[in-house]
């Protein structure tokens, strides 16, 4: 089947086969790795993409579904070639090591300030809890969250 | 992936001549989490799934007259977590959705789906028990409604034939001054499944007697289960800490829950007894704070 | 000397390309016409391969290769079997299976369903045999047999000892004997990315690898002996990895790939599923018996420790973490008497490896239980008894050698100053009473009790090994760092970047540092054991100072000046008192080339173990760690919620204090995994956990809310500005410390890990563990 998929504000039409999932279409159709497999089941958020700004595991959402709405990948989130506060934050404090739970949690903690744009330090825990990293101990990731938050 | 159709009727009555059509071959995908989830293991080989995504009239949660809640089949997790009006007719549903996953996967997945996939370990089962809540079931042969009660068959199995598809649950109006409450516990992680789940709904009167009491577990038994003795020996007795502690106590002489990895039978039941009693503490507690009086 | 860049808390080098989501990693790597492979597994934990026939699916259309035995068994392309320390596994089965989730037979196709459906094509046929799962069963006489062709005798895979003075002598000097055993669940890395792989054969017999590795020259060497080639011909190219923490080191699934893409002429591409990732490696469960004798006073005397390393189907690294083992399980104090035997045993499970601590954890677990065993029946601080027995500068380790560089002391008490150790929770007087191991601090309130726990533990890098890297000076004037230390979160990049601008006073951003490349960036011997800082970064200040006297030699000729009187600053030459006077790096390099003589500089760094009668201090380095728990736990559930985590370690010098702070905290986050809930599940062999679903790993929710580190720097004299590794200093202090806070909290002591929380409530009940 042929879908128009809007992702970062750009409509690509892309030929997909009806079982295939939005995680695989991204990152082998539209060469947008950012978003990464990290168990295939919705428990790691590796793949977290924000759907019309909610935050989704793409890994298990067929593609198909995706139409329609506005897909929002790590790729997208620095502007005009500036970073997100989001993204700096997360340097400063060294919110991530091998870098692989990133663009997920990124895409996390952007669907969070979205939402409540000064969360405290309970909500961020909450709202991200989702999410796995293996090599921080996410104390980084909540300061550089919080941090972004402070705008 | 395995290969697999997929179409999008656009009524119910398309989706039921879909699955009429195709038999065994065909299957209802909802939010799909829990079914992708089957696929990639291998578990179930789909050469078909009708998706109910496009169906206008299937989302959302509304308000029924009289004061009851309607939750359409591709009502998300989320959606009903968030929904003013669960909080307002059905609090309790609220606070076990938000336990539902993680906040993707209650995005994703509906309450439907989770409820049609019938895994022992759903949050919302045991509260939709105790809530007196039914199901609609459609095929193109007709319609009926399930009460919960008699919803669930076995683990991953419910009185749903291969023809029907579920379109809508609804919750009866509560009376008043009921309180309730939704306690779960995982021994591992908070992220992880419960080990437990009690739901307890309780209607004290202006004695602070038990007039009406509904319990059920999930998590522990092979389908979420009301516990109708427990409900008996609580109504019409004043709820003290005696009480409680017993009824924790009987409760966990009325399960085997099975052993895996989240704990023995013995410490199944132990915890049986503990959150049970937990979750009466829990609604005596709300109930106080909404002004029932307790002498 | 005052430091500018080196020290400083300065954020990541790569930190732009992760945050933007373009750093690549290996499962981000295409290659033009590449092939899909996939491998089916055995479903069997032990069993007799009677009949493996791929024909069917080599037919199916989209199919360009099978793999199977006939092929390893008929032709010559491979060696049969392989094996970092024994040759007992082939790249798939040829005779027997002996793990769930064991290679049997491999495709390679155009896409991956196709891929998926050859596997279900593949005929097998299979006679079951016993298996045996644990490794105190596995050493029974009539245990069933793994490796018996290899002349192992019951299971037996490897014994290391280490003995020094006569522990019989000992336990007669001592007054008092504890004895107990500890048993560990095994476990599994979890590094977010799966493992990875490319291989492609080009026409002229080259082979080239992109795989997620920890160890690029590892695998040249070890995949260049499997096929039978020259080492040359084989490339090794590593992206980033995103994770690994043992688990990506040596050969994985590379020569199954390379089978694949020899046979079909193809560049193939594997990429593990998260359940094969399980059957891939695991860490070591263990039991580990320990006996130790002490003095009245508190003065440990002796100590005996004998561990069974459950080192599943194939021995892999396993023989190496049980032989490292060896050396340290008697744990950082000064002990007159040593013996500790190491096994590794076969079991019908996956095989297990290196696993960041490297099997301490395994033995740190019961030495510190012990030590506040023996503190609480002395009636002694914990605290005071480890400060009385704790090695020194100086003193004589197990191994027999002077220790260096190990500050346990100022670690130990400023770990335990973070934790209020001593002090009571709230300055309640119950807490006070627990301070003494009494029965916990009842204000808590409720059925919850509280209590504080200390633990550290010691571990060796490398003993033995090379790191060489290379530098250049780019007409630009930036530099280039060529080094096969590969970036899998740990930080060498932004490490070494800030070794270069220092010495040679550059800006960080005009340091660029090179993946590892085989065909490029100079031998290495891997990254792993916490090495990197230690030897790459030795390396590197050679190399840098070799490039700076380049730079100032030339600079010294072209302006006429003496070497003496030039100085470097800010990307140029120049002399001093007037710095007009002086070339760029830039202008330098040209001039070099033009000259034909680049600037090019090499540094090499290595270290030899020291043979011989009386053992001196090694070259390398001691890993120091500790760490400090204070618990609550429910007594109704079993539930212990961790409040507060002090993760400490003796650093040498932190190079970088926000890069290192994240290593401790990291490091002991995923011991709060493993203390509290983490173990690969077996039921008769087969596997119920491995998948996310099930296997649970620390969320943002299971860390505690108050988590600090502290870090003392103990300077080491051959480590660059004193520094030496810290990546694995914390995670084995975390489940004696939170053991050792539960017992003062409620008075059990929990001996087996995980501590879940029915193991404490089966505690607390005075229940013997009746399993699951
Ligand atoms: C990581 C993870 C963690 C989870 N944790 C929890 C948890 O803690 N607690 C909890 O309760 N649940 C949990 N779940 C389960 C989750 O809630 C369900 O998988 C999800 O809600 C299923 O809904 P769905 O719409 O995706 O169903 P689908 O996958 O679309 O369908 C599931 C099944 O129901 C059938 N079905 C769906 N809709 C209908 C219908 N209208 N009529 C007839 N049949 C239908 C399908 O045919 C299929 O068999 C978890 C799931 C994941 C992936
Ligand atoms: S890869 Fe999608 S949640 Fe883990
Ligand atoms: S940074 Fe490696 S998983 Fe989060």
């Amino acid at each position: 089947m042929t879908l128009a998929l809007r992702v970062n504000g750009q409509t690509h039409p892309v030929e997909v086969e009806p079982y295939e999932l939005l995680l695989d279409v991204l990152r082998d159709r539209l060469n947008l790795t950012g978003p990464k497999d990290g168990c295939g089941e919705g428990v790691c958020g590796a793949c977290t993409v924000l759907l019309d700004g909610r935050p989704i595991s793409s890994c298990l959402l067929l593609a198909a579904y995706a139409e329609g709405s506005e897909i929002a990948t790590v790729e997208g989130l620095a502007r005009d070639g500036g970073l997100h506060p989001l993204q700096r934050a997360f340097i400063e404090h060294g919110a991530f090591q091998c870098g692989y739970c990133t663009p997920g949690m990124l895409m996390m903690a952007k669907a969070l300030l979205d939402r409540t744009p000064r969360p405290s330090e309970a909500q961020v825990r909450e709202f991200m809890s989702g999410n796995i990293c293996r090599c921080t101990s996410y104390v980084e990731i909540i300061q550089a969250v919080l941090r972004a938050g402070d705008g | 992936m395995a290969r697999f159709d997929l179409s999008f009727p656009e009524t119910v009555e398309e989706a039921c001549q879909a699955l009429a059509q195709d038999g065994s071959d065909g299957r209802i995908v909802a939010g799909g989490v829990a079914l992708m989830i089957l696929v990639k293991h291998g578990l179930y080989r789909p050469r078909r799934l009708i998706s109910l995504k496009r169906i206008r009239g299937l989302a959302g949660v509304q308000e029924t007259e009289g004061g009851g809640v309607r939750l359409g089949a591709m009502a998300t997790h989320h959606e009903v977590e968030l929904s003013p009006v669960v909080h307002r007719r059905a609090p309790v549903l609220a606070e076990a959705t938000a336990h539902v996953a993680n906040l993707r996967i209650r995005n994703m997945g509906t309450l439907v789906g989770d409820l049609c996939h019938a895994d022992n370990h759903s949050d919302p089962a045991p509260v939709l028990l105790v809530l007196d809540a039914r199901a609609r079931a459609v095929s193109a042969r007709g319609s009926r409604e399930v009460p919960f009660a008699q919803f669930f068959v076995d683990t991953y199995q419910t009185v749903l034939a291969e023809d029907e598809l579920l379109t809508e649950v609804f919750i009866p109006p509560a009376p008043p001054r009921l309180a309730g409450c939704y306690v779960r516990f995982s021994g591992h992680s908070s992220i992880d499944w419960p080990t437990l789940g009690a739901a307890c709904m309780l209607r004290l009167g202006e004695d602070a007697r038990v007039q009406e009491a509904r319990l059920a577990l999930g998590s522990v038994t092979a389908v979420p289960q009301r516990l109708p003795e427990i409900e008996a020996m609580l109504v019409g007795q004043a709820l003290t800490a005696d009480l409680m502690t017993e009824a924790g106590r009987r409760a966990a002489r009325l399960v085997d829950p099975p052993a895996d990895a989240r704990g023995s039978t013995w410490y199944k039941k132990r915890m049986v007894e503990v959150f049970v009693r937990r979750a009466l503490e829990e609604t005596l507690r709300r109930a106080r704070a909404n002004g029932v009086q307790i002498p | 000397m005052t430091l500018r860049t080196v020290g400083q808390p300065v954020g990541r080098i790569d930190g732009e390309e992760k945050v933007r989501g373009e750093a690549r990693y290996a499962i981000d790597l295409k290659v033009p016409g590449m092939l899909h492979g996939r491998i089916l597994r055995s479903p069997y934990p032990h069993a007799r391969l009677l009949h493996v026939d791929a024909a069917k699916a080599a037919q199916l259309p989209g199919v360009r290769a099978v793999l199977t035995r006939d092929d390893i068994l008929r032709g010559d392309r491979v060696e049969r079997r392989y094996g970092r320390v024994y040759k007992d596994q082939s790249v798939v089965a040829l005779d027997r299976v002996r793990y769930v989730g064991d290679p049997v037979a491999a495709v390679a196709a155009v896409d991956r369903e196709t891929a998926e459906e050859a596997l279900q094509l593949v005929e097998v046929e299979y006679e079951e045999l016993p298996g045996v799962f644990d490794p105190v069963a596995a050493m029974a006489p009539d245990a069933p047999l793994l490796h018996e062709a290899l002349g192992k005798q019951r299971n037996v895979c490897s014994l290391s000892t280490t003995v020094r003075g006569d522990v019989e002598q000992g336990w007669r000097e001592s007054d008092l004997i504890v004895e107990e055993t500890y048993t560990s669940a095994t476990t599994q890395h979890c590094h977010l990315e799966p493992h990875g792989c490319i291989v492609a054969f080009d026409p002229s017999g080259r082979v080239t690898v992109w795989s997620g590795t920890q160890t690029p020259y590892g695998v040249k060497m070890n995949l260049a002996e499997l096929f039978r080639l020259e080492p040359e011909r084989v490339r090794v190219i590593v992206p980033y990895v995103g994770g690994g923490y043992g688990a990506k080191s040596h050969l994985k699934i590379e020569p199954i790939a390379a089978f694949l893409a020899w046979k079909s002429g193809a560049p193939v591409r594997i990429v593990l599923k998260r359940q094969e990732v399980f059957f891939t490696i695991t860490k070591h469960g263990a039991v580990t018996r320990m006996k130790t004798g002490v003095k009245r006073d508190g003065t440990l005397v002796a100590r005996q420790v004998e561990i069974l390393y459950d080192t599943g189907a194939y021995a892999e690294g396993g023989p190496l973490v049980a032989k490292k083992a060896a050396t340290l399980a008697a744990g950082p104090y000064k002990l007159a008497h040593v013996k500790t035997e190491s096994y590794c045993i076969y079991t019908n499970k996956p095989s297990a490896g290196a696993f960041r601590g490297y099997g301490v954890p395994q033995v740190a677990l019961a030495y510190e239980s012990q030590m506040d065993r023996i503190a609480e029946v002395l009636g002694m601080d914990p605290l005071e008894l480890r400060l009385k027995n704790v090695v020194e500068e100086g003193s004589r380790f197990a191994t027999g050698e002077a220790l260096h560089s190990v500050g346990f002391k100022p670690l130990l008490v400023q770990v335990a100053q973070a934790i209020g150790w001593g002090k009571a929770e709230g300055g309640t007087a119950g807490e006070k009473k627990a301070e003494r191991g009494g029965a916990g601090d009842p204000k808590a309130g409720g059925t919850r009790r509280r209590g504080k726990g200390l633990a550290i533990m010691i571990k060796s890098s490398n003993m033995e090994s090379t790191s060489r890297c290379g530098l250049q000076v780019n007409d630009d004037g930036t530099v280039t760092v060529l080094t096969s230390t590969v970036e899998m979160g740990q930080g060498p990049r932004t490490m070494l970047a800030q070794i270069v601008a220092e010495e040679l006073a550059l800006p960080l951003q005009a340091v660029r540092v090179h993946q590892p490349d085989t065909d490029v960036t100079p031998f290495d011997t891997m990254t792993t054991a916490s090495r990197s800082t230690f030897f790459m970064g030795n390396a590197m200040v050679r190399a840098a100072a070799e490039a700076r006297r380049q730079l100032v030699a030339l600079a010294s000729q072209l302006l006429e000046v003496r070497p003496d009187d030039l100085v470097v600053e800010g990307g140029r030459v120049s002399v001093r008192g007037s710095p007009d006077k002086g070339f760029g790096f830039g202008d330098l390099a040209r001039r070099a080339r033009e000259q034909g003589s680049p600037l090019q500089a090499e540094g090499v760094f290595e270290a030899k173990e020291p043979h011989g009668e009386e053992p001196v201090s090694i070259p390398s380095f001691y890993l120091v760690g500790a760490g400090a728990a204070e618990v609550e736990v429910d007594t109704e559930t079993g539930q212990v919620r961790l409040l507060r985590y002090v993760a400490g370690a003796d650093a040498g010098k932190a190079l970088n204090p926000l890069l290192a702070g994240g290593q401790l905290r990291g490091d002991a986050t995923i011991g709060i995994g493993q203390t509290f809930f983490e173990e690969m599940v077996f039921e008769g062999g087969q596997p119920v956990n491995a998948t996310f679903l099930q296997y649970v790993l620390p969320s943002f929710k299971d860390i505690p809310e108050l988590f600090d580190t502290v870090i003392v720097e103990t300077p080491h004299r051959n480590g660059p500005y004193g520094a030496k590794g810290i990546a694995e200093s914390t995670i084995a202090c975390v489940a004696p410390a939170v053991g050792n806070a539960i017992r003062r909290a409620v008075g059990v002591r929990l001996r087996d890990l995980p501590f879940t929380t029915e193991r404490v409530l089966r505690a607390l009940a005075g229940l013997q563990d009746g399993g699951r």
